[in-house]
């Protein structure tokens, strides 16, 4: 009987404790995973499903988390995999973008000129393949190495490195040109 | 407009794609995760078994439509709440036979490591023929779910440490009818056969109830 009890104690406050991490975990991180997932579906609806799906998958698989400081590396790399199992054999890659789903809040701090410079910017990122996009959202939202994003999409650091530095020249050659025409 | 240097361009970028701010009800959603997860596997093991299950059919159906209906995240109303706790009921059935007897000694540290409560000393507390006292997840809070003996079978009393009921309801299926009454500090839920007086553990509860702030 007090073995009983004792076990039974045992596992309730596991599953408490649990909960609290989970919890500890949405706190910290949803705001950055919804962010990635804007930029990887480039639709904010699905952004939030997927946001939404991750976290569930996450609950559910939480016995596999091993170590909090893995979690946040852990939490983007369920995401991208939800997002390959539900929506990107189903969906077709989006040719128009819905530009006012993902629409930049207007900063109001900004200058004309600067406001004109992030929406083209802004407009960069979403045209930019995958290939790009995705590891460019993972170093700046993430703020993982080429090492860690090299795990996390299974490729290799230089082929990472590369496309950062591919990413990043694409994205100045836009805007340095666009500044050139004026 | 001027050509930016590297540290205006990385700025810029770090600004622009840490610009999507999430739903202000998102992260409330995500919070009810497990919950929802929690009712969806009780769906799916009251699907797939037999015997004490099949009664509880009924309500899972019930409580899958609301969740469909409520369109997966959405805050429970008082139906649902309703639904939440019949289901949790019958999840928990197989304590109902339990010979166990729980001292109030015993119950109450189970209740203060729980939701920080406990139940005052007193002829009325320590007749209680308390025979399962176990946390449990219920509307989104950590909650104490306690079996007691009745007059004419076993009676839930949960406590709710939150705010989930705006006012007093009584509610039923074809077995159990029970109330949700708002107490101070929180919830107290009680059910049992449709034929117990749930009342009298109500009154007896909140009478002796005490949070510790």
């Amino acid at each position: 009987m007090a073995t009983q009890e004792t076990a039974d104690n045992t596992v309730l406050e596991s599953n408490a404790a649990r909960r609290q991490r989970y919890e500890a975990l949405v706190r910290d991180y949803y705001q950055d995973i919804y962010r990635y997932a804007c930029w990887l579906t480039r639709h904010k609806p699905l952004a939030e499903d997927l946001t939404q799906e991750t976290f569930m998958r996450a609950w559910r698989a939480f016995s596999s988390l091993k170590s909090q400081d893995s979690a946040k590396a852990w939490l983007f790399t369920i995401l991208r995999r939800e997002n390959a199992r539900l929506y990107e054999k189903q969906r077709p890659e989006l040719d128009d973008i819905d530009e006012h789903e993902m629409a930049l809040p207007d900063a109001g701090h900004l200058e004309p000129d600067q406001q004109m410079e992030a929406n083209l910017l802004h407009k960069a990122i979403l045209s930019l393949e995958p290939e790009y996009r995705i590891p460019l959202a993972l170093q700046v939202i993430g703020g993982f190495s080429g090492e860690e994003i090299g795990e996390m999409l299974e490729l290799n650091n230089n082929t990472v490195m590369t496309r950062l530095f591919r990413a990043r020249n694409k994205l100045r050659a836009l805007l340095d040109g666009n500044n050139e025409q004026d | 407009m001027n050509k930016i240097d590297d540290t205006q361009f990385d700025q810029l970028l770090n600004s622009i794609m840490k610009a999507p701010v999430p739903p202000a009800d998102l992260q409330q959603k995500l919070l009810m995760v497990p919950a929802l997860a929690e009712a969806a596997d009780l769906q799916a093991t009251m699907a797939s078994n037999d015997s004490v299950w099949r009664r509880a059919l009924p309500v899972a159906a019930c409580l899958g439509l609301l969740l469909l209906m409520a369109h997966r995240f959405q805050p429970m109303p008082t139906a649902e709440l309703e639904a939440e706790i019949l289901a949790h009921v019958y999840a928990e059935e197989r304590f109902f036979a339990s010979s166990d007897h729980i001292t109030l000694q015993d119950m109450n540290a189970r209740m203060e490591k729980a939701i920080h409560a406990h139940l005052d000393a007193s002829p009325a507390t320590e007749a209680l023929d308390v025979h399962l006292a176990k946390d449990c997840w219920l509307a989104q809070t950590v909650s104490m779910h306690l079996i007691l003996t009745g007059d004419t079978g076993p009676v839930s009393v949960l406590m709710i440490p939150a705010d989930v009921a705006d006012h007093a309801t009584t509610f039923a299926d074809d077995r159990f009818s029970g109330t949700i009454t708002p107490i101070e500090g929180g919830t107290l839920v009680v059910l049992g056969n449709r034929q117990e007086p749930v009342g009298k553990y109500l009154n007896l509860i909140n009478d002796h109830m005490q949070w510790d702030y």
